[in-house]
């Protein structure tokens, strides 16, 4: 049975260590890292190349970010959700290779609401000189937040979660 | 990520196929604003198992990351015409090649700042590039397009990420331009490096710009705009197609003229020199003085007036034409020279040029009105481009010598107003005016020009012999005196500027004869050949062409009667001239097409010579009186024999067989010999004189003392062997001392005397 959750501000009111469930502490911890993604020939092979913590990025770099989830307790925890916005100035490429990505949901209204791809929506056009209400899928660049559900992290466990965006 | 805006737009409108205004140009921002920060943080809420409390919130680190700068510029034309363009900018890009620009001008012309970074509030530094321009301009400067007063000059634009600024260049045109000069600048941008700061990043000069990927930037990517000062085109020449003023239609020459057509065309015969066209080819007529016709040389770009005497004024008409296709041009108009610069002295307030030689030249309008004047006093005229605009050239008071005319030539120039330094012809057309000028009269004593003030050749009269023959062709000799013949060459002398015939009026003379009658004989013109020149129907000569600043010599000639009295070689044109002087006639030339006459000014005289003799014949009879029938007889004057106391008549006639009368005529009877007088061997009977052919009043007077003393009858007492008896005839009236013959006394041409003696052998 789930809780209902309660607000945040009741949760920061009775759970004054808040922070101590942030990066590194508390049961569930969260690490998050961006990497800038380089195209390297090896052998005259064109090469992926994943540089943690780039200082500065160009416009049109590619960046992966991964999150690091670690469940610290000592018994599973069921249908964790966690999410990450795609941040200002960049656009949603694709989900980081090789990762869990069981139960991606995405968001183009800045967080509100999510649904699994694809997504659809409803825009106005004109035809014959009428508006016409037209439903049409949604792009992966126009997502601007993803939430994962991890089904189960069991204890001790860490799952890595990630995608791609680009630089604006 | 950057792509060249400018490919991509001419990209667009090739695929758009027509014929569209470019779009003006955009930026392409090579990304997201340098100095940008990208941050982000995940977040969970788990259910704890421990506790059993829901919806815990877990978030992550925040990761940074910053954008860098990229750094990328470009000024383009604002029309969006490719730039990399030198000085020599394509005549195909009408914005920025501006031909027909004037001295002292401000050029005027758009272009755009992009910023092809991802750098907010980028500096372009702008600087004027002219390289390759023909001609430094004052000054080149650059101001926003939206500063329409020039008020503030910038000499760099600040961008957005991603914007554009627009700008114009402005060239100014040194007030002293010439035609043909070139004047080209363009805006060079450098965005200076930023080195202090969170945002870092080199310079960038325009000409590291990269039209199209691959290509490099053709001539430092530059963007000139290219003025050239306009250049005068115009033409000034005849009008083809005056709108007054009546085709000429000279007189069709036949050769050389008919006799009652003898108007010739100047140039006849027809002028092969393209210099000198005559009236026969195209031409009008003066629209203020029809009789001057003017002939066109449209290739040699001249005219040629041909006014007749007594013409003071020319009116040409012109024609201007602008060949620049663009521009209006309000053009000076006066006279020039070969400098190209006006001369003359001009009267401000009438627009009149007098030149050195007295000539006035004033323009007018193709209708005659008077045309406006510039702010110096230069009438002006306005031609549209590509157009033409008619005007008139008035010649006024020109030179005409009346010894030897010469032509008057007038260069008209045209200066344009489009361009700045002083007046100076662009253009020029020649206006010439050939005036006329005739002389005539005798052959000189020396040199070669007429003579009005001689009565003949040699200034003298010609004398003819009536007794002799007429001469017979070719009659041009005038030296000979001595047949019935009279010449006097005469010199016909064009002054002139163009060629001319001539009639010669025809004089008639009366002569007087000897036996009192009279002959009317009409005067010839002859030509060096001795042939008569052909005549019209008035009966007057006419020359062939004379061309201009040529002579002719001509012959006037006339046969005297055999049977004219001689004169006394005076001059019939004084107030009382004498019963028998010479002879003088009226020489006149007319010119038949200026019309100009001239008259032999002393008119020339002929002399007719006394010829002939005086008669006298002896009759003798014996016993008979001496009658007309016994003179006709062939024994009349044989030797008689007589008798004593038969009667012996005697009967001495003398006659007047000259031309002239005779004077100081006293008849004889004796005998200067000394041969036997018959008064020694007769008796004196009776002595009589019979007059024929004298005037009223005429009477014979005698005298028996050898002339001492005269009288109407002869007494027999008086006679004397030693003197005779002689007699003369009174017939001026007056009577000398003891009635002795006076100067006055003369026996008339045909008359006789016959002086009857008898006498009675002893």
């Amino acid at each position: 049975m789930k809780r209902h959750a309660p607000t945040l501000l009741v949760t920061l009111l009775l759970c004054g260590a808040v922070s101590a469930f942030a990066q590194g502490g508390g049961p569930v911890s969260l690490k998050l890292s961006m990497l800038a993604v380089k195209t390297i020939k090896i052998d005259g092979k064109p090469t992926e190349q994943l540089l943690p913590n780039p200082g500065s990025v160009n416009p049109g770099d590619v960046i992966s970010q991964v999150i690091s989830v670690k469940n610290a307790t000592a018994k599973a925890i069921r249908d964790l959700p966690v999410q990450l916005p795609v941040p200002k100035n960049t656009v949603y490429l694709a989900p980081e290779k090789g990762l869990d990505g069981t139960r991606t949901m995405y968001s183009i209204d800045g967080g509100k609401t999510f649904a699994a791809a694809p997504l659809k929506k409803t825009i106005t056009v004109t035809e014959n000189g009428k508006s016409v209400q037209k439903e049409v899928e949604v792009r992966p660049s126009e997502y601007n937040a993803v939430r994962w559900t991890v089904a189960e992290l069991g204890p001790g466990q860490t799952l890595e979660l990630g995608y791609r965006i680009q630089v604006k | 990520m950057k792509v060249n805006p400018k490919f991509l737009i001419m990209m667009s409108a090739l695929a758009a196929g027509t014929a569209l205004a470019a779009p003006a140009p955009t930026a392409t921002s090579a990304g997201t604003t340098a100095g940008t920060v990208i941050t982000n943080t995940a977040t969970a809420t788990f259910t704890d198992p421990s506790t059993g409390n829901a919806a815990t919130p877990v978030t992550s680190n925040t990761v940074n990351t910053t954008v860098t700068p990229i750094t990328g510029f470009d000024i383009v034309y604002s029309d969006s015409s490719a730039d990399g363009t030198t000085a020599a900018v394509p005549a195909t890009y009408t914005e920025y090649n501006r031909p027909n620009t004037l001295a002292g001008a401000t050029v005027v012309t758009a272009y755009t700042v992009v910023n092809n970074s991802n750098i907010d509030n980028y500096v372009v530094n702008i600087v004027a590039d002219t390289t390759g321009t023909g001609t430094a301009p004052t000054s080149v400067k650059y101001y926003l397009k939206t500063d329409t007063t020039f008020a503030n000059e910038i000499f760099s634009v600040t961008l957005a990420n991603g914007g554009t600024k627009e700008i114009v260049q402005v060239i100014t045109i040194p007030t002293v331009a010439t035609a043909g000069q070139t004047y080209a600048a363009s805006p060079k941008g450098t965005a200076p490096a930023v080195t202090t700061g969170t945002v870092q990043f080199p310079v960038y000069n325009e000409s590291s710009n990269v039209n199209t990927p691959v290509t490099p930037a053709a001539n430092g990517d530059l963007q000139f705009t290219l003025a050239t000062i306009f250049i005068p085109a115009l033409t000034n020449t005849p009008n083809p197609n005056p709108a007054t003023g009546n085709t000429v239609t000279p007189p069709t020459p036949t050769t050389p003229g008919t006799p009652d057509n003898p108007v010739s065309p100047p140039g006849t015969p027809v002028s092969t020199d393209p210099t000198k066209p005559d009236p026969s080819t195209s031409g009008y007529s003066d629209p203020t003085t029809p009789s001057t016709a003017i002939a066109q040389n449209i290739a040699g770009n001249n005219q040629i007036a041909y006014p007749i005497s007594g013409t003071t004024t020319v009116t040409f008409s012109n024609v201007v034409k602008n060949n620049n296709s663009t521009l209006s041009d309000t053009v000076r108009l006066f006279p020039t020279d070969a400098t190209n610069n006006p001369i003359g002295t001009l009267n401000t307030t009438t627009g009149v040029f007098t030149l050195t030689d007295g000539t006035t030249v004033r323009f007018l309008s193709s209708t005659g009105t008077a045309l406006p004047l510039d702010a110096n006093g230069y009438p002006v005229l306005t031609v549209p481009s590509g157009g033409s605009t008619p005007y008139r050239t008035l010649v006024s008071t020109f030179p005409i010598s009346a010894i030897d005319p010469v032509p008057t030539t007038i260069l008209v120039g045209v200066s344009s107003g489009n361009k700045a330094g002083a007046v100076k012809a662009d253009a020029t057309t020649t206006d010439k005016i050939v005036p006329p000028g005739l002389q005539f009269g005798d052959v000189p004593n020396t040199g070669t020009n007429p003579d009005g003030s001689l009565t003949g050749p040699g200034g003298n009269a010609q004398t003819a012999d009536p007794s002799a023959t007429a001469s017979t062709a070719p009659v041009t000799d005038a030296g000979i005196n001595t047949d019935r013949t009279v010449v006097f060459p005469m010199i016909i002398s064009n002054t002139g500027e163009y060629n001319d015939t001539y009639t010669l009026q025809s004089d008639t003379i009366t002569f007087r004869n000897k036996d009192g009658t009279t002959t009317a004989v009409k005067v010839k013109y002859v030509d060096a050949t001795g042939t008569p020149l052909p005549t019209n129907t008035a009966g007057d000569y006419f020359t062939p062409v004379v061309q201009d600043n040529t002579k002719l010599t001509v012959y006037a000639v006339l046969d005297v009667p055999a049977t004219a009295a001689a004169t006394d070689g005076t001059s019939p044109d004084v107030t009382t001239p004498s019963a028998t002087a010479d002879y003088t006639f009226v020489q006149k030339a007319t010119a038949n097409y200026s019309g100009a006459v001239v008259t032999d000014s002393v008119k020339d005289q002929i002399t007719i010579k006394a010829v002939g003799s005086l008669a006298v014949d002896k009759y003798s009879r014996i016993n008979a009186a001496i009658d007309a029938t016994f003179i006709g007889t062939a024994a009349a004057k044989n030797p008689k024999t007589a008798n004593p106391k038969d009667t012996l008549n005697f009967a001495i006639v003398a006659k007047n067989n000259y031309n002239a009368p005779v004077k100081n005529f006293v008849l004889k009877d004796s005998n200067s010999l000394g041969t036997t007088n018959v008064y020694t061997y007769s008796d004196f009977q009776s002595a009589s004189a019979t007059l024929t052919g004298f005037g009223v009043g005429a009477a014979a007077y005698f005298s028996t003392d050898g002339g001492t003393t005269w009288a109407t009858s002869v007494t027999a007492a008086s006679v004397t062997a030693a003197n005779g008896v002689w007699v003369y005839v009174n017939t001026d009236g007056t009577l000398g001392t003891n009635n002795a013959p006076t100067a006055g006394d003369v026996v008339p041409t045909g008359a006789s005397v016959q002086l009857d003696i008898s006498v009675k052998v002893k």
